[in-house]
């Protein structure tokens, strides 16, 4: 491979979007070549700085859902909306970035809590991930 | 069951309303639509019952669904999300958020499919196999619209991810 023509697949070899072979070839190539390696480094940092996430506000927090199952619908929706109100009157931000999702989608499923007992943070993420066959839900 | 569903949004809730305030850019549309999305598990959670591992991917096709419509109807407002740079400096203070209002205000050119997209991979560290599931598109899909917000991000931003990297 030629300079201009690794240059043209460093983003995509950084975003893994490369096949295997052509990835290997340009990792060979930037390899024995400083110059693009170099370029890989510049393009990396453009890319982290780019990816970067930025802050957001709390999500709503849930006060409250009816054991009632004829009610348990109105009543969410009127545990959101308290739960909007406070807090946007009892404002706490979020510390820390948000949770990589790949992380959340892999952990282990949730247990039931005791009531009266807070929801907690997921527990560490479990190595596998996978889903069901796609289906659109409206 | 409610205990079940406190979990589960302690589980999921932070990290839905965190993608979808960031997918609308709006912090009102992401609340309806982070809250319209488990108000829709709880109404399919008898058939949901079971897929544990899979209900993430569940929650956030919902959502995307739901912020992409909802994008397509309205034109959001102002982002309002401050960035999260962090500086030493004044001067790099002012550069960084200059930099991170830009980067979030071009994201929110995109469009809503290759936002999302984009978000998922860029933010969430989705692979595209797992892109493309939740998205129901094919993997080959999720790449060439990562690609494409990628490239325009990159366009649009160039110049100015290349100043601070000085």
């Amino acid at each position: 491979m030629t300079c201009d023509h690794v240059r043209e697949r460093l983003l995509d070899r950084l975003d893994d979007l490369l096949d295997a072979s052509e990835a290997a070839e340009v990792d060979v190539h930037v390899a024995d070549c400083p110059p693009c390696a170099a370029e890989a480094e510049r393009l990396g940092r453009l890319r982290a700085r780019l990816a970067t996430p930025w802050a957001v506000g709390p999500a709503p927090r849930l006060l409250a859902v009816r054991s009632s199952p004829a009610r348990r619908l109105a009543g969410l929706v009127a545990a959101f909306a308290a739960g909007v109100l406070v807090a946007g009157l009892l404002f706490r931000a979020e510390p820390g970035p948000t949770r990589d999702l790949r992380d959340t989608l892999a952990a282990p499923p949730p247990s039931d809590l005791p009531p009266g007992v807070a929801p907690s943070p997921a527990a560490p993420p479990a190595p596998e991930f996978a889903l069901t066959s796609p289906r659109r839900i409206r | 069951m409610t205990s079940g569903f406190e979990s589960v949004y302690g589980r999921y809730g932070r990290v839905i309303h965190a993608y979808v305030a960031r997918l609308t850019g709006d912090p009102a549309t992401a609340e309806d639509v982070c809250q319209e999305t488990f108000l829709r598990y709880l109404a399919h959670e008898r058939e949901l019952a079971g897929r544990n591992g899979h209900l993430g991917p569940w929650l956030f096709r919902v959502a995307t669904n739901l912020g992409i419509d909802r994008l397509r109807r309205i034109r959001p407002a102002a982002l309002g999300a401050e960035p999260a740079e962090q500086a030493t400096t004044a001067g790099d203070a002012l550069q960084g958020r200059e930099t991170g209002d830009r980067i979030r205000t071009e994201v929110g050119r995109l469009d809503p499919d290759l936002r999302a997209v984009f978000l998922l991979r860029a933010h969430h560290g989705l692979t595209f196999p797992q892109i493309g599931e939740v998205l129901d598109v094919p993997e080959r899909t999720a790449k060439d619209r990562y690609r494409r917000a990628r490239d325009l991000l990159m366009e649009r931003l160039g110049r100015i991810l290349g100043e601070d990297d000085r």
